[in-house]
């Protein structure tokens, strides 16, 4: 064994080991809840600081289950804000782009024009309304924040906890790592599912699956007992993390082209580079202690993945749209830019790699919904390595609670 | 300084480079998933020998100074990323135990959800 860490083991059977119901995930009367006492309520991960990096850039998010449309803006006092994208005249969606940059918000259904703090400016023929306060008819306001550059907004105008106690256990580390301006955004992908939201992070959150799923890409690169489960009890916004470590033996097929891909990056997940790379400031982020660890993935409720590792920062995010259907996205952010070939063959190569890995992934949730939308099976089974995805179901059950139960 | 790695002959399989070497991933990846094994096969063991030269050739400028037939060949370099696991893992075009790729669409930024 020489200098090689013991991997920690896989997982616990300390939040019970009762099943869950499939309604979970199925029924209107949870979809209701999740809508009410979730969507409205928790900090969402809605955009990177670095798209509003100057006075004037915008960013729209959009929660379909709630049919809400988000502005994020900086102000000219380089501040940033979020708004209901909603005019006060009647009701026009104000901004419709992405993403883009303006020095005010102008609707354009009537014109009626916001400033960056919200503020109505301007109403073209002001005098034909009647007894009128402009004072009052500034864009509606929503929280917003910024850990580890990433911009939160919560539709809870007194939130019951800060970001930062949201997150904890993420302490001041990961929001240093994370927000680091080195890291920009470099591809991502989306697609639309019939299934549930929840069974898309679900996939995410265990590697119990990772031997059997993935057995026609990564099977030998990151063995299912490899990827060890942790639960955090006490976090509000942070329920459970899983690991990935290498094998101390790679097994399966490493290619050629893998080979020679990892002489030029680390891009890849599934082949160790020759040169490893790693970003600055992850003291007390990355594992670097451990010669084998890869990344570690923590599901940020109620619906991020987010995958650290050397050189790469990883995010799924899903938002539902009905019980059976969902949005799933995942977007990359590395440091530095790709300006030889050696690299761009390395990010190709690594790309694809994830991309085929993460079809696997996304193969089975609709089958499962259909099996549980028809009422074949009424519950699941979660072993002790799946433990993450029981921490996720007690922090919803929690939340559907109301108020107290999420303190 | 190192010395000027040569540029590779690559005129034996001008034809497969010609059919591969397309602009970008996307499109290569409708390519393999398009193509029947035997010629994603005949692709993968015209470059495979080549391949380390190419790169290492191909590294030596900046990307943005690619052009012509170094481009071409770079693309056709790119190509062996897509059709790895088709001829060492699948042994089929297309991979059958996943969504189909395509349902995954390409954003342009973190917040764009136009693309679907």
């Amino acid at each position: 064994m020489g200098n090689i860490t013991a991997i920690p083991p896989l997982g616990s059977h300390e939040l019970g080991t009762e099943a869950i119901p499939a309604e979970h995930y199925s029924s209107q009367k949870t979809f209701e809840l999740e809508k009410e006492q979730i969507f409205k309520k928790t900090w969402l991960m809605a955009g990177r600081k670095s798209d509003v990096a100057k006075p004037g850039d915008y960013v729209t998010f959009f929660i379909d289950a709630l049919e809400v449309s988000i502005i994020i803006a900086k102000g000219q006092d380089k501040k940033v804000r979020a708004f209901y994208n909603a005019c006060t005249h009647r009701a026009a969606h104000v901004l419709n782009e992405p993403c883009g940059h303006t020095n005010f918000m102008t609707c354009g259904f009537h014109g009626w024009v916001f400033d960056l703090e919200g503020k109505l400016a301007d109403v073209p023929g002001e005098e034909l309304f009647g007894d009128f306060d402009k004072s009052k008819l500034g864009l509606k306001g929503v929280s917003v924040d910024i850990w580890g550059g990433f911009i939160f907004i919560n539709l809870d105008p007194n939130p019951e906890v800060s970001l930062r106690d949201y997150l904890a256990p993420l302490n001041e580390s990961f929001d240093k790592y994370l927000g680091h301006e080195d890291w920009t955004w470099s591809y991502g992908w989306r697609a639309k599912f019939n299934a549930n939201w929840k069974l898309l992070v679900d996939a995410q959150i265990e590697g119990y699956h990772v031997d059997q799923t993935h057995r026609n890409t990564i099977a030998g690169a990151i063995p299912g007992e490899n990827a060890p489960a942790i639960v955090y009890p006490d976090s509000i916004g942070v329920p459970a993390r899983i690991s990935a470590y290498r094998p101390e033996k790679m097994l399966g097929v490493q290619t050629d082209v893998a080979l020679l891909s990892a002489k030029h990056g680390a891009t890849s997940l599934y082949t160790k580079s020759e040169n490893e790379f790693t970003a600055k400031g992850g003291e007390g982020v990355l594992n670097e202690d451990h010669p084998l660890w890869i990344f570690d993935a923590y599901l940020l409720f109620p619906n991020i993945v987010l995958f650290v590792q050397k050189g790469q920062i990883l995010v799924q995010r899903t938002l539902p749209v009905s019980p059976s259907e969902c949005f799933w996205e995942v977007d990359f952010f590395h440091t530095g830019e790709v300006d030889s070939f050696g690299q761009l063959f390395n990010s190709e190569q690594g790309r694809i790699q994830i991309r085929d890995v993460l079809t696997e992934d996304l193969y089975t949730a609709e089958g499962i919904q259909m099996n549980f939308n028809a009422g074949v099976i009424k519950e699941v089974y979660i072993n002790q390595q799946e433990i993450p995805i029981r921490a996720y179901y007690h922090r919803l059950m929690k939340a559907f609670k109301g108020k107290d139960a999420s303190q | 300084m190192s010395q000027m790695i040569k540029r590779p002959d690559m005129g034996h399989m001008q034809e497969e480079i010609n059919l591969w070497a397309l602009p970008t991933t996307e499109e290569r990846l409708v390519k393999r998933m398009n193509s029947s094994m035997e010629e994603i096969q005949r692709f993968y063991d015209a470059m495979l020998p080549h391949l380390a030269t190419v790169i290492d050739y191909l590294n030596q400028f900046k990307l943005a100074d690619l052009a012509g037939d170094d481009l071409k060949l770079s693309r056709a370099a790119l190509a062996m990323c897509e059709v790895d696991n088709a001829v060492n893992k699948w042994k089929k075009p297309v991979l059958s135990t996943g969504i189909d790729t395509l349902r995954m669409v390409k954003k342009s930024g973190f917040n764009d959800r136009k693309v679907l």
